[in-house]
């Protein structure tokens, strides 16, 4: 929002005494230095976060057992996971409809190609993510070489995806997946002797090494500044074809990973499994705060992830039903947009 | 009818008083007033940023003021939108805003005539009348049913006009509406505009050329800091005219007041040669040599050449004859990258659009084209970024609170300096300007000039697109004037005047000022 | 198909119309091709069956049209819980509280407008993106048509039959689209909207100075989709003889994939719903011929995906030989 108001300033071509610099810090009310902090942190939403545990606590008791707190953090991982590349791709002003294609071939992948004769399942296992990777790379090429919208061409990778693999594993869905897969999320497994899942250990490294690159890496600043002015990057020399192509194959092999660990979790797979996990990867970036081209983080993603899925499973508590619950997930992705992800007016774009 | 004391007559088809209009922290217009009375063509003048858009917006709806009265015909006058103040007969033809492109000619010059859910009119009539107004303009008319998008530019501002002519308004706005027009056609124009006046049509033009002004303008009123200043009668001057714009004070003391050149600037190394490259396909090959820590102007109306121009120095089109010359070395410049790696850097023009990265902090902006400086084991540090950024920020005056800021919380006049410290970080030898001073205030204008003297004075070589007359003079060493395409005339120092470079601009046919 | 074929040649005549006609071409040649194939191959290719079974897609198409012709990344992902909201608030409210015959048409309709005009005015008043507003509102429908209606609602015997069938000599999947499809044909070729609404797609910084309400445009456009796809609804009990909360996702993707592969420019401010109607029958008698064919559904997936691929690939160098023909 803020952007937006001062983006309007240029427009008027103004001329103003050069004392418009920002008053110092000091000079702020605590209000707004609140406001300055939501606009850089989602604070509301964490704030959200803890109450709406302490509701379930009270309301239920046992919620915040380590069992039952295991098992919302797995949820939370497992949405996490599914929303890196989703983030991503929001921060250059994309959208990536193709996360649920990717996520049944990995898992496709994890449950049917673990007994070809001759090709070990881990090495399958990269040749998958080098094969997402490259079509997620394809489409990012196809739309900045032809302006084309990703919605749709993301959407046409997905549906490939999911018919690529169902064509080689034959259209079977009999296998599981293999018991260290399945581990990888059990609620209660263990990693390294630490109580918790293994999937939740991967998930909080993936926090910090996604906003190590985003915000500490020339990588990630090349993707900050395509997002936030696609023609100002552009004349700043970072090749933005490239920022394409790299963020929507990284996206893609990430999905694909994301699916390796689903089909553990879900024991089932069928091509229905990655579609709930692509509108909440949506939902978790808006509610967090990330606006398409920026300003964004991973970290944003991350709070929107625990909101989403604590109120979720709250609600599932409750007794309320999934009914009540897909309301809410709209309302909760409409307050949210409104509070960060306004357009500008049409009169200032005269 | 008006009742304020400054009205000059109960006549005034409109009047504006106190007009105030701030965006957030900036103040675009601070105490606007204009009489515009039935049938006379009053020129609105004012340099960049003096607030002139803004009071146009204001006056067609797109804006609202902050405070300030506005009587059309005596009524109280206050358009929420563009469609209330058409209805109040007030009629604006916008630079940039021209048509939609994808919609034939004959729609676009009816855009806006429906209002929606409203039967269509089979109104042959509408043919007929938008075809008398186009052959009123153009002397080769487009075809009524061509896609808006297949017209020259010319055209398209053509039948921007005619959209506006054809709903008769009580007041036509024409914002810098005239600049694309080829000749035939703003004479054809003026003079429709001179019949609509006796009529009773009033009209504000907006314009930078003195001789449209001459030409058609009954009065002038001029803005100044988003002031009034002073409206001039038929009898205007064009010293006093110019002495109301910029408050009589010359932003630089003239160049060879204080400090005489360091040697003749032709015995300094070629440093970028251009030899026989076309700007547009068609037009004269260019030839033009650049020297080392020299100012060089780019002028001329806009849209005849001097953006291609820039663009090819920068390694976009007819590269095949722009040569880096560096030492004995020459190299060819042949696209963007390669200009860099020569060290060219470039300044865009639209700041917001091209330059600035909207939500990114000052910092990043700063560091976005020398990233690869500031890497430390691996990973950006913050702290080298402000140590190399420190250095710029005393150099350009640089005004923020933290460098962590969004760089949209500064005022225009600091983007823009950000936007300069960015290239000059990454210590090019030449730098290319393109309308840097476009709406920043006069302050930041000064600062600029002042290190663009430091820079080439320490050897830089300065290549600056202006469209104020004024900088050229103040500024340049010599300036290259543009027309129709092509590189038309070089003016030295010793002979670059207000007069001449205008008159350059016209080949000298045009301009009596 | 003479749906099609019928719509297409008013669409021509159109000031739009070369335009128009260069981007259904690919859609409408790929559906002859894919009918003659049908028809070969498969000689009981019932016409009022096949109309049957394509209209739900059909009019989630069109119903995807106006939003995306308004411009400014517009889009509804909404429409297809719509549908779904409209067959179960027939089937859980009018036909109990006795509105159940014709008039529950035109009821439902509103409803669907009134949807799509709550969706518009959070694009057009809120300024936020239509592709997450129109997302948050398929969370929202997709919640309520599961509130109205936990488990499968059975209806026989109700007039929607027809649909799967024959109304009078027509074909029921004619009439089925012939609704949405004539409600469009009304508003924007008989008033000045479809003009207006063109204008403001393709450039709306330009209608907004020329004094066309813009916002009011864009609001309505959503509104007309949502009054079409509520058509949709009674539709889907026609040929299912239920209403079921399961098929609210059903027609998101597929419509947008239809719209996309008639050649829609997504941009805005072109097109219209003969790009639809290209571009859902290519899909459905694709899939048509594949099940002759006895191709896994497997393939179908990756070659809807080729195709969609394909056809904006088309319609984007398309577009830019137009610009650079200038």
């Amino acid at each position: 929002m803020m952007t937006t108001q001062q983006g309007s300033l240029d427009t008027a071509a103004p001329l103003a005494p050069d004392i418009t610099a920002p008053a110092p810090p000091e000079g702020l009310s605590a209000a707004q230095r609140l406001l300055s902090l939501q606009r850089r942190f989602p604070l509301v939403q964490l704030l959200l976060t803890v109450a709406v545990l302490g509701w379930g606590a009270a309301a239920m008791p046992g919620f915040l057992d380590p069992t039952s707190l295991r098992s919302v953090l797995v949820l939370c991982a497992l949405t996490g996971l599914a929303s890196i590349g989703q983030t991503l791709v929001v921060l250059i002003r994309g959208i990536d409809l193709s996360l649920a294609g990717f996520i049944v071939a990995g898992a496709v992948t994890v449950t049917q190609f673990g007994d070809v004769p001759g090709v070990p399942l881990p090495v399958m296992l990269v040749l998958a993510v080098v094969c997402g990777g490259a079509t997620g790379g394809l489409v990012g090429y196809l739309c900045h070489r032809f302006a084309i919208h990703p919605i749709i061409v993301t959407l046409a990778a997905g549906s490939i995806a999911v018919g690529v693999t169902a064509v080689l594993s034959g259209g079977g869905t009999g296998a599981g997946a293999p018991g260290w897969v399945v581990r990888l999320s059990a609620p209660m497994s263990s990693t390294f002797g630490l109580p918790v899942p293994p999937v939740v250990v991967i998930w909080g490294l993936a926090v910090v090494a996604v906003s190590v690159l985003l915000h500490r890496t020339r990588s990630g600043r090349r993707l900050l500044a395509t997002g936030a002015s696609p023609v100002a990057a552009e004349l700043a020399h970072i090749s933005t074809r490239k920022v394409w192509v790299t963020v929507y194959a990284v996206s893609a092999a990430l999905a694909i990973l994301a699916g390796v660990v689903l089909a553990g979790f879900a024991g089932n797979v069928d091509n229905r499994l990655g579609n709930p996990y692509l509108f909440q990867s949506i939902a978790a970036v808006v509610l967090g705060g990330t606006a398409f081209g920026g300003p964004g983080s991973y970290t944003r993603t991350t709070v929107g992830v625990l909101l989403l899925t604590t109120v979720s499973t709250v609600l599932v508590g409750l007794g309320f039903q999934e009914a009540d619950q897909q309301i809410l997930n709209g309302v909760v992705i409409l307050a949210a947009m409104a509070l960060y992800g306004r357009e500008r007016r049409l009169r200032d774009q005269v | 009818m008006p009742t304020h004391p400054l009205t000059t007559g109960p006549e005034a088809v409109l009047a504006v008083d106190g007009l105030r209009k701030h965006f957030g922290p900036t103040v675009a217009l601070q105490d606007a007033a204009l009489r515009l009375f039935p049938g006379e063509v009053h020129a609105l003048v004012g340099e960049n940023g003096s607030g002139k858009s803004t009071l146009v917006k204001i006056l067609s709806g797109v804006h609202r003021p902050d405070t300030g009265s506005m009587t059309v015909g005596g009524r109280a006058f206050a358009p929420r939108n563009p469609a209330q103040a058409l209805r109040a007969g007030i009629d604006t033809v916008f630079q940039e805003v021209l048509g939609v492109e994808n919609r034939t000619v004959l729609d676009n010059l009816w855009l806006g005539a429906d209002r929606p859910l409203r039967p269509v009119a089979r109104d042959a009539g509408r043919r007929e009348k938008a075809a008398e107004v186009l052959a009123a303009l153009l002397v080769t008319p487009p075809p009524l049913d061509a896609p808006f998008g297949s017209l020259q530019l010319s055209d398209r501002q053509a039948c921007g006009i005619a959209r506006s002519l054809l709903r008769d308004p009580r007041v036509l706005i024409l914002d810098e509406a005239t600049s694309a027009l080829d000749l035939d056609t703003r004479t054809r124009l003026f003079t429709l505009v001179k019949e609509r006046a006796a009529q009773g049509m009033s009209v504000v033009l907006i314009t930078h050329r003195m001789d449209e002004i001459r030409e058609i303008g009954d009065r002038v009123t001029v803005l100044r800091s988003g002031r009034t200043v002073g409206t001039l009668g038929a009898d205007w001057d064009h010293d006093e005219m110019i002495r109301l714009m910029t408050g009589g004070a010359h932003l630089v003391p003239p160049a060879d007041s204080s400090e005489p050149a360091a040697c003749d600037p032709a015995e300094r190394p070629v440093v970028l040669r251009v030899t026989g490259s076309r700007l547009r396909p068609g037009g004269q090959p260019c030839h033009a040599e650049f020297r080392r820590g020299e100012i060089v102007g780019l002028a001329g109306l806009e849209g005849h050449g001097q953006d291609e121009f820039l663009r090819l120095l920068l390694g976009h089109g007819d590269t095949e004859g722009v040569v880096r010359t560096e030492g004995d070395g020459e190299h060819r410049v042949t696209d963007p990258r390669r200009a860099r790696d020569l060290g060219i850097a470039y300044v865009a023009r639209d700041r917001r659009g091209e330059s600035i990265l909207p939500w990114m902090s000052i910092l990043d902006n700063f560091a976005v084209a020398t990233a690869d400086r500031d890497v430390r084991g691996g990973l950006l540090s913050e702290a080298a970024a402000e140590r190399r950024f420190a250095h710029y920020v005393e150099r350009l005056a640089i005004k923020y609170g933290r460098s962590s800021d969004a760089v949209t919380t500064l005022s225009g006049g600091n983007q823009q300096k950000v936007v300069i410290a960015r290239w000059l970080a990454a210590d090019p030898e030449i730098l290319l300007l393109n309308d840097p001073t476009r709406g920043i205030d006069v302050g930041a204008k000064r600062d600029l000039y002042r290190l663009l003297r430091e820079l080439s004075a320490q050897g830089l070589t300065v290549v600056m697109l202006s469209s104020e007359v004024d900088e050229h003079v103040e500024l340049m060493d010599r300036v290259l004037v543009f027309r129709e395409g092509s590189l038309a005339a070089g003016l030295a120092r010793t002979e670059l005047d207000r007069e001449r470079l205008v008159d350059a601009f016209f080949d000298g046919a045009a301009v009596t000022a | 198909m003479s749906a099609v074929d019928q719509r297409a040649p008013a669409i021509r005549r159109s000031p739009g119309a070369h335009f128009t006609r260069h981007t259904c071409l690919f859609a409408l040649a790929l559906a002859t091709a894919l009918l003659i194939a049908n028809l070969a191959l498969q000689p009981r290719f019932g016409v009022t069956a096949q109309l049957a079974a394509v209209a739900p897609l059909g009019i989630a198409a069109m119903a995807s049209v106006p939003s995306i012709m308004s411009g400014r990344g517009g889009i509804d992902l909404s429409v297809s819980p719509l549908m779904t909201l409209s067959g179960l608030l027939y089937a859980t409210r009018l036909q109990p509280g006795g509105l159940g015959g014709y008039v529950a048409l035109p009821l439902l309709m509103l409803v669907g407008a009134v949807v799509g005009t709550v969706t518009g005015l959070l694009v057009v008043v809120g300024r936020l993106q239509p592709i997450v507003v129109s997302l948050a509102m398929f969370f929202v429908l997709t919640g309520l048509d599961l509130k109205l209606s936990p488990s499968p609602t059975t209806i026989s015997g109700s007039w929607m039959a027809g649909f799967a069938g024959s109304m009078g000599p027509v074909p029921g999947g004619l009439v089925a689209l012939a609704v949405p499809a004539a409600l469009w044909l009304l508003v924007s070729r008989l008033t000045t909207y479809g003009s207006l609404l063109r204008s403001v797609g393709g450039n709306d910084v330009t209608a907004f100075t020329s004094g066309v309400p813009v916002g009011a445009v864009r609001v309505l456009a959503y509104a007309l989709g949502g009054a079409m796809a509520a058509v949709g609804g009674l539709v889907l009990i026609g040929l299912a003889s239920t209403a079921e909360a399961g098929t609210s996702g059903s027609y998101t993707l597929i419509a947008i994939a239809a719209v996309a592969l008639g050649g829609l420019p997504l941009q805005g401010g072109a097109g219209g719903i003969a790009n639809a109607l290209a571009g859902a029958a290519a899909i459905y008698l694709l899939q048509s011929l594949l099940g002759v064919l006895q191709v896994s559904q497997t393939w179908l997936q990756v070659i809807y995906g080729a195709l969609l691929v394909g056809a904006v690939l088309f319609g984007a160098i398309a577009a830019r030989e137009v610009k650079k023909g200038r």
